[in-house]
């Protein structure tokens, strides 16, 4: 029991159940959002360890949701994982500004990558 | 005998006042004749060349003959200079010259209320030669303005080392030649400038910004367009150092004109982003038109050309691509990771996630394999090798069909699914049954989508008849209908088949609705709570398959109150009746 809490904001229901049940396999509590405004909302009342933070999706995309989640006195340090298969560069470089820990290419990535990097973050590993 | 001489003297004064008389007349000829050979020869130089300064050599070439002067000069206002000429009948001595030309320069200055310097002025001397040790002080001087259309362009003057010299009969004279000069240079220029407006009309409504210089860079036509490109107003005088400011370092126009005269070429820019467009600068020479100077390079021209619509474009279609590969590889993605998750142990005893993944993995697929199609329908509506297979169908049931498979979804969201059919709609028609199922799919699909919980949705069919507004049609057959702009409105389309999918959903501001159809643009509208927007392809594929059967789709919507969405058939071309 790692006794951490991951909360994984992504519009895609296929990758949210994977990393959804594999974070839960490996122990962490894990809550679930479909887009920036409930994933926002999420964050501030559940405070969790890490966030898992997709950039493409409606009603609030994850770069918006990021700004505002930096504006919070607790969100200004919880760690932040950028999730997203657009890999240009200025999206890398706005998560970069917004303090983002780690930034990923989803079809470039395995599983077993994130929850390893994940783990590193929190010092798990 | 006196009386005799008394008159012979009366008769010599009266033959001398006679003498006297014919003397006048004939000096009066000659003047005639002097003015009538100076306009003819003006007339002739001016036929061909507006240059003043030409002009006023002729004039002064031949003045010698009718006033006498030790010298005439005139002072001419050039843009960044003051040509002075001035033509010696006898030698003086430079201080002579030297008065002339500042008598002048002030005469200038006070006419045009303007400060002007004697190292301004370039002098060019003629005729005589200066002899420096000659007491000539100018004693006799006159000087008159030359105006072209009521604008002081320099002045005139004779001067002479007599005194007392130049009378109102003198004067009289030179006035008379100069106002004859100046109203031919006019008319000339009046023709010219009426060919010029005709030209500068067409120039102006040209959307590329056009510049002319002649070859002193001074700017001799300026278009708005051009104006716009480097933010300058419509009223502001133009200079070439307008623009070398506004292009700062990113364009050389000056050295770009000076390369493309020298060597009589095109000159072609990079991009250039001047306020918030993007410019491609064109720089060539203006060779002349005319017989006598056929080939003779006048100026240069610049054209600025706004690349910026094409550049939008461009950023559409690279935002398009992005958006598709996003889609594709977001259900793909999806599918790599669940089947690998599979492997695991712990997953396959769990029936429940096991089963959860499985039908992940089909919706995914699915999804997939709707946006393949949709690309392929699009490719093939682009090149025009999108190919329709009408056959005999009865509409109704093939709508009443759409509505049972989507009554399951509508009922899900608490959204009432009618359909309400005129008595005159037909039932067999000729159409693409395929075709049309995935067009009202498409329609009702989006319908439900922006439809809130406990909406309503209704299918509609009825005839449109030719010069009637549908708007019209559908209020008088009671229909619940929004109104569809004019040019949805169909006046002028033959007898139709109308089918409209009519919703009380979140409606379409009046700005999008134009974007709608177009493939590159899915416009901002949220869809119900969690719902992903579409790829903006549907409604594009929607319209290419309408127009394969020759017929016309619309739109019409009210922010908050809701949409209609409609298709109409011509019914006498594609479609037979077989009722």
């Amino acid at each position: 029991m790692v006794n951490k809490k991951v909360l994984i904001i992504e519009d895609e229901e296929s990758v949210l159940k994977v990393l959804s049940t594999k974070f839960t396999h490996e122990g962490f509590t894990v809550f679930e959002a479909r887009d920036g405004e409930e994933g926002l909302e999420l964050a501030l009342k559940e405070k969790p360890d890490l966030i898992m933070l997709d950039v493409v999706m409606p009603r609030m995309d994850g770069l918006t949701m990021l700004k505002k989640l930096r504006e919070d006195v607790w969100g200004k340090k919880v760690p932040v994982m950028i999730l997203t298969n657009l890999s240009d560069d200025k999206n890398i470089a706005e998560a970069m500004i917004g303090g983002v820990y780690d930034f990923l290419v989803k079809s470039s990535w395995d599983i077993e990558d994130v929850i390893k990097r994940a783990k590193e973050r929190l010092n798990l590993s | 005998m006196f009386f005799y001489l008394r008159r012979a003297s009366t008769y010599k004064q009266l033959f001398l006042v006679q003498e006297e008389k014919f003397q006048k007349q004939q000096q009066e000829m000659s003047r005639k004749v002097y003015e009538l050979a100076i306009l003819k020869e003006l007339g002739e130089r001016v036929g061909y060349s507006l240059n003043i300064e030409k002009i006023i050599d002729i004039i002064t070439g031949s003045l010698g003959q009718f006033i006498e002067y030790s010298a005439v000069s005139y002072m001419l206002l050039e843009q960044e200079k003051i040509i002075f000429k001035i033509h010696l009948e006898q030698s003086v001595s430079r201080p002579f010259v030297d008065e002339v030309k500042e008598r002048m320069l002030r005469s200038l200055s006070a006419l045009l209320d303007k400060e002007f310097k004697v190292n301004q002025v370039t002098e060019t001397l003629t005729g005589a030669i200066l002899i420096e040790d000659l007491e000539t002080p100018v004693r006799s001087y006159f000087n008159i303005p030359l105006v072209i259309r009521e604008k002081v362009v320099g002045v005139l003057t004779v001067a002479n080392t007599k005194s007392g010299l130049y009378q109102e009969e003198e004067m009289t004279i030179l006035y008379k030649i100069t106002k004859q000069a100046s109203q031919a240079v006019n008319k000339l220029q009046e023709v010219v400038e009426m060919e010029q407006g005709k030209l500068e009309a067409m120039v102006e409504s040209i959307t590329d910004g056009i510049v002319m210089t002649d070859l002193d860079y001074r700017v001799m036509i300026a278009n708005p367009a051009a104006r716009q490109a480097i933010g300058l107003p419509l009223a502001q005088e133009i200079s070439i150092f307008n623009f070398i400011d506004s292009l700062g370092g990113k364009f050389d126009i000056r050295g770009r004109l000076e390369e493309s005269v020298k060597l009589n070429k095109v000159i072609k820019s990079a991009e250039v982003l001047l306020g918030e467009k993007f410019y491609k600068i064109y720089v060539a020479p203006v060779k002349s038109e005319s017989v006598l100077l056929r080939g003779e390079i006048l100026g240069g021209v610049v054209i600025f050309h706004d690349i910026t619509p094409e550049k939008e474009v461009e950023k559409l279609r690279e935002d398009f691509t992005s958006m598709m590969v996003h889609e594709l590889r977001s259900p793909l993605d999806g599918i790599k990771k669940i089947s690998k998750l599979l492997s695991e142990d712990y997953i396959r005893k769990d029936k429940k996630s096991y089963n959860e993944f499985i039908s992940l993995i089909n919706k995914d697929s699915g999804k997939m394999l709707e946006l393949v199609n949709d690309l392929l329908d699009v490719a093939k509506l682009e090149s025009g090798k999108f190919q329709i297979n009408p056959q005999t169908v009865d509409i109704r049931e093939l709508i009443h069909e759409r509505q049972s498979f989507f009554k399951p979804i509508a009922e899900e969201n608490e959204i009432e699914l009618t359909v309400n059919f005129t008595e005159d709609f037909p039932t067999k028609i000729e159409i693409d049954p395929l075709r049309i199922s995935q067009i009202l799919n498409n329609l009702i699909n989006n319908s439900l989508k922006f439809t809130d919980t406990s909406g309503k949705i209704e299918i509609q069919g009825f005839i449109h008849h030719l010069n009637k507004k549908l708007n019209d049609e559908a209020k008088d057959l009671g229909l619940k209908w929004f109104n569809v702009s004019d040019r949805y409105n169909l006046q002028k389309f033959p007898d139709a088949l109308v089918v409209a999918i009519t919703d009380n959903g979140i409606g379409i501001a009046e700005n999008n609705q134009q974007m709608l159809f177009n493939k590159f643009v899915q416009f901002q509208a949220s869809a119900r709570g969690g719902e992903k927007k579409g790829t903006g392809l549907g409604l594009v594929i929607v319209k290419g398959i309408i127009e394969s059967h020759q017929g016309k789709i619309g739109v019409g919507s009210q922010e908050k109150q809701g949409s209609t969405f409609y298709f109409a058939l011509p019914l006498d071309s594609l479609i037979k009746i077989n009722k």
